[in-house]
């Protein structure tokens, strides 16, 4: 009687403990499913994208939109670049405008950045306050697009592509929050070295702000790289289209087309779907290609811009 | 005496000035002086007279808007819209969030590259790419649809799929991102707290209950809040090329952007326009404000700006 209770005793841990292990395998297997599925789900968009700039038309035609054609062609690449003068302009227009504005940005918002982070420094206050409100009250699109063509007269420039995203007050207010992290002792002995206030910036904040600087840096890279919302609104001219706006007026005039003649056959005179994703893998392969090896950055400066803004 | 020492430090501190300048110069420019443009929100623009000699009309713009249709029209379908986005946005990431977390480090890297993949490219590849599946002809969908001999659905002429459309296409786009902050997050929590809770025999919904959710509600909160505090304002250009900014779909996808966009380059009414915007401009600063507030008050460490 009392061995038989000890041996219950003693084997009922060791099979719940089993039984428990079993139980986490599976549910494990489970949401290994789950979270392989989502990816799938999450990915599938963008890959269609890249099939379809590679399917050709009579079997899209016969078909419809697959992810699996029958044939692949890179018919709509060889008609793109057998007529790449304004794909190669646009590709030109974004880069001036990405590298330029990044680096004028990150410039400009460190500098401010740093100046609101000095506690001692007694501008700061009315500095942090300004552009709290500026992040705070817009003054909508209309004024500012007044105010961009009528008053600074920057419509249908090169600078204006650069100069409306160069300083975001968010970006300010992240870029503010690494800068806080710099301990200040480290500041007060430069000063006590004999540093001036610019040796200080640039020999010691600078260089341990740089994680900052490179997700701050980032965001701003790939604002300038997406923008469409800029040349939208301010830009007419060819020349100065930059390539996310370029996509939108392919499409835009495809529609045009579409709409207004039913008497052509549109997919034999105009850029077939195939022709479209085409310059959409185009204009984004450099980004996605290069994304996973500074998603770490990206990824640090968009945890922090949110958690304290 | 505390001029002068005021001086003295601006004197001294004199660099900090001159890294400051020029952003402030650009927020001035391109935050500060649109402000003075609000004025055009009360006047009859006229652009042979300049801004701001055109004649004032006082609240006229205003009336005109809200006695028009589309005053409730927009401003339903935004806060409509946004609450859904908020609600799903929120419940998605927080779940994938909480899956990457149990799952552990294996999974990690491929499934937060791919489901950060969708947050970097614009609008209007992701337009591309959603003609894949709801294109009329050959879109995966209607593709599907007619396999199964059902009839094809024109969804660029249907408005009212578009809640769903919408919906999904916003999570697909912004879950990524939520779900690294979430993640983030999570990675924080102590491990003995799960430790103490398998001694007392909890379970494991128990254990995501009351620790892994617990620990995550202050941040939840807090995005909440923010999307709140945004209410009033809509990603344009989601609603433009998604879209396609098709008059048909109206009734559920014109927000106060997309209006205010139109009164700028279509209808040609700026004046209009920009009292639309500064209507949306003060509501979202007060909400944003007291959104602000409540958050602090719940958590210290909360405060979003």
């Amino acid at each position: 009687m009392k061995e038989g209770h000890f041996q219950i005793l003693n084997r009922c841990p060791l099979k719940r403990t089993r039984g428990i292990i079993m139980k986490i395998k599976i549910s494990k297997i489970i949401l290994y499913l789950i979270l392989g599925l989502i990816t799938i789900a999450w990915i599938v968009p963008i890959l269609f994208i890249f099939v379809l700039s590679v399917s050709s038309g009579e079997s899209i035609l016969q078909y419809g939109y697959t992810l699996f054609p029958r044939e692949i062609t890179f018919d709509a690449y060889t008609y793109i670049i057998k007529n790449p003068a304004q794909i190669i302009n646009s590709y030109k227009i974004s880069i001036i405008v990405t590298l330029l504005g990044t680096f004028l940005g990150v410039l400009c918002t460190t500098g401010l950045a740093y100046a609101m982070s000095r506690k001692d420094f007694v501008a700061n206050k009315v500095l942090n306050l300004f552009v709290t409100f500026a992040l705070l009250f817009h003054g909508g699109l209309i004024p500012t697009y007044i105010v961009v063509t009528q008053w600074l007269h920057l419509g249908n420039t090169l600078w204006v592509l650069i100069l409306t995203l160069l300083v975001s007050p968010w970006n300010v207010f992240l870029m503010r929050s690494f800068i806080s992290g710099i301990p200040t002792e480290l500041l007060e002995a430069s000063f006590i070295d004999g540093a001036t206030e610019f040796q200080t910036y640039f020999r010691i904040v600078m260089p341990l702000a740089k994680p900052g600087l490179a997700s701050v840096g980032l965001l701003i890279m790939f604002g300038y790289w997406n923008d469409w919302y800029q040349g939208m609104l301010y830009i007419d001219d060819m020349k100065l289209t930059p390539l996310p706006l370029l996509l939108y007026k392919i499409i835009s005039n495809i529609q045009y087309v579409l709409q207004n003649s039913q008497y052509i056959n549109a997919a034999n005179n105009f850029p077939t779907i195939g022709a479209r994703m085409a310059t959409c893998v185009i204009a984004i392969a450099p980004m996605l290609l290069a994304f996973p090896f500074f998603q770490k950055y990206l990824a640090k400066g968009l945890t922090l811009g949110s958690v304290k803004g | 005496m505390k001029k002068n020492k005021v001086l003295k430090d601006l004197r001294r501190k004199y660099p900090l000035l001159i890294l400051a300048l020029p952003g402030v110069l650009l927020i001035l420019a391109f935050n500060y002086l649109p402000l003075t443009g609000l004025v055009i929100a009360f006047k009859n623009v006229d652009y042979s007279k300049g801004i701001f000699a055109s004649d004032w009309v006082g609240f006229k713009n205003f009336e005109f808007f809200f006695k028009s249709f589309d005053a409730f029209r927009i401003t339903r379908n935004t806060l409509v819209l946004n609450l859904l986005f908020i609600v799903f946005s929120t419940v998605i990431s927080v779940t994938i969030a909480i899956m990457l977390y149990y799952v552990g480090k294996n999974m990690l890297k491929v499934t937060q590259t791919v489901l950060f993949l969708p947050y970097l490219v614009s609008w209007i590849v992701a337009s591309y790419a959603l003609e894949a599946f709801i294109d009329s002809r050959n879109g995966v969908i209607n593709q599907s649809l007619s396999a199964i001999g059902a009839e094809s659905v024109n969804f660029y002429y249907q408005p009212n799929y578009w809640y769903v459309i919408l919906v999904i296409c916003y999570v697909w786009k912004v879950a990524g991102y939520y779900s690294i902050l979430y993640y983030t997050r999570l990675l924080s929590i102590d491990p003995t707290l799960y430790e103490a809770a398998d001694i007392d025999g909890a379970t494991t919904w128990q254990k995501i209950r009351y620790i892994t959710i617990y620990m995550l509600r202050p941040m939840i909160v807090m995005l909440v809040l923010l999307g709140i505090g945004n209410i009033f304002y809509s990603d344009f250009g989601m609603f433009y090329f998604l879209t396609r900014d098709n008059g048909m779909l109206y009734p559920v996808t014109d927000v106060i952007d997309t209006y205010i966009y139109r009164a700028l380059r279509t209808i040609n009414n700026p004046g209009m326009g920009a009292a639309v915007g500064l209507v949306q401009s003060v509501l979202g600063f007060i909400l944003v404000v007291s959104a602000n507030a409540i958050s602090k008050k719940i958590d210290e460490e909360g405060s979003l700006f």
